[in-house]
């Protein structure tokens, strides 16, 4: 995490190397990111990328807590990719596209439990996973990592937009897992 | 008398990113077992918090680093990448989300400006010159006499960074590339629903609080609340409903929206903007 922050404080103020630094290391993971939304094609998802850095870099002087700045940024790609998507579901209609992505004010979750990888827990979750399009579609995309769910649609034979809707389901059970644990954590 | 159950809504979710006690406490106990409601509302929705990225960063970490990702990291310098060689070039020029703020600003203090006249003018309101507003005073029974009247203006926000927002006129037609922008004026706080009406009936969209005042309708995050128009045709129209002392529901929403002469017991408000969805 150290190194994070030099690079932060130095991309903060506008530094070239710091930023490419931080674009080297973070940029699979929201290009990964994107790629889990069938919907998009590869340009746009490259699209993606690049509207993320540049938010990114342009909100980071509002960063307090550099701790936070790989979930931020996540979290940054994943509205960019939501707004370019179409979504018939009432709730995400209301999509906020003016505003940009400031960080939080303050963390309001445990320091400790923002560091946590709670890699094995999401392990646990895709084990228990019953054998079928689900657990095949999340394995692919997650577990193994090579296909993007474009690719994985086509592999399953099925639509885009099925790939997308097993992500996204399981990821709300990954929420759900993990969100229980912060309330329990601040509740102890 | 078994207490209702109560899941994730963009309320409830308001409460957690304010750590409400009571409300972290619930939903600690309630998110112990599985609930698919609530699953659904958290794949959907941001929050609380930065635990969208939190759960991003640890799906993420399961899969080995691709070979493509370890020639990038394997670069000499990152500089020399072409792709970060552009998003240099883009944050050495004026921000997009500036110029648009910028302008976005100016004509909602032009509507700002409109409504404070309006009000001056008398809580009797029709149709308005410019936009489609239709308001009824509430006529809330209190200890003191207390009506509630609302007013909801747009700005349509084209698609595309760097073009700006502007007002939008009674049943207006419009594009549906683009969205919609909303802000209301009540004279009091109340609680609201927004809903739409289009092709496919009739359903809610959020639950807001009002202040007083003239304000942009913003989500409980802050952001600005917009509707997304593509995917739309033909006729929608954006309601707010409110009431003083209660969240109307739906059915309510409804009833005071197409009975309004129905009014002896009436307890909501409601402002409505209209527009024609068209094909880009």
């Amino acid at each position: 995490m150290q190194e994070w922050v030099g690079l932060i404080e130095g991309a903060t103020r506008g530094v070239s190397s710091a930023q490419a630094e931080l674009y080297r290391a973070f940029r699979p993971n929201v290009s990964r990111l994107a790629s889990g939304f069938a919907q998009l094609d590869p340009d746009e998802v490259e699209d993606v990328v690049q509207e993320t850095f540049i938010r990114a870099f342009r909100e980071l002087p509002r960063l307090r807590e550099p701790a936070a700045f790989p979930g931020w940024l996540l979290s940054i790609a994943r509205n960019r990719c939501r707004n370019r998507l179409d979504h018939r579901s009432f709730v995400t209609r209301l999509v906020s596209r003016v505003a940009a992505e400031t960080p939080p004010e303050l963390p309001h979750f445990p320091p400790a439990l923002q560091a946590e990888r709670e890699e094995a827990v999401v392990r646990e979750l895709i084990d228990a996973l019953p054998d079928g399009p689900e657990k095949e579609t999340v394995t692919l995309f997650y577990v193994e990592g090579e296909l993007s769910a474009r690719e994985i649609a086509d592999k399953l034979g099925v639509g885009k937009s099925t790939v997308t809707m097993r992500l996204e389901r399981f990821r709300g059970r990954v929420k759900r897992d993990l969100l229980r644990r912060v309330l329990a954590t601040r509740r102890d | 008398m078994e207490t209702p159950m109560r899941h994730l809504t963009l309320a409830e979710n308001a409460r957690l990113e304010q750590g409400d006690a009571e409300t972290m406490a619930y939903f600690a106990a309630h998110l112990e077992k599985p609930c698919d409601e609530c699953e659904a509302f958290l794949a959907q929705v941001d929050g609380p918090g930065l635990l969208d990225g939190h759960v991003d960063a640890s799906l993420l970490s399961l899969a080995p680093r691709a070979a493509s990702d370890a020639v990038v990291s394997a670069a000499s310098s990152a500089e020399k990448d072409p792709a970060f060689s552009a998003i240099r070039r883009a944050l050495e020029s004026p921000p997009p989300a500036q110029r648009r703020t910028v302008r976005y600003v100016a004509p909602l203090l032009a509507l700002a400006a409109s409504i404070v006249l309006m009000v001056a003018l008398g809580r009797q309101l029709g149709t308005v010159n410019g936009a489609g507003v239709e308001a009824m005073d509430a006529g809330v029974k209190s200890a003191g006499t207390s009506t509630l009247s609302l007013e909801l203006r747009a700005a349509l926000l084209p698609e595309g960074d760097g073009t700006e927002a502007r007002e939008v006129a009674d049943a207006e037609t419009v594009s549906a590339s683009g969205a919609l922008l909303l802000r209301y004026h009540a004279t009091e706080r109340a609680h609201a629903l927004l809903v739409v009406e289009n092709r496919n009936g009739i359903q809610t969209l959020g639950e807001f609080t009002l202040d007083p005042g003239s304000h942009d309708l913003t989500l409980p995050s802050g952001d600005f609340a917009s509707y997304d128009l593509s995917g739309e045709r033909g006729e929608i129209r954006l309601s707010l409903v409110a009431a003083v002392r209660h969240l109307p529901s739906l059915d309510e929403a409804t009833q005071a929206l197409h009975n309004p002469q129905h009014t002896r017991n009436r307890s909501a408000a409601t402002a409505t903007i209209r527009v024609v969805v068209v094909e880009p």
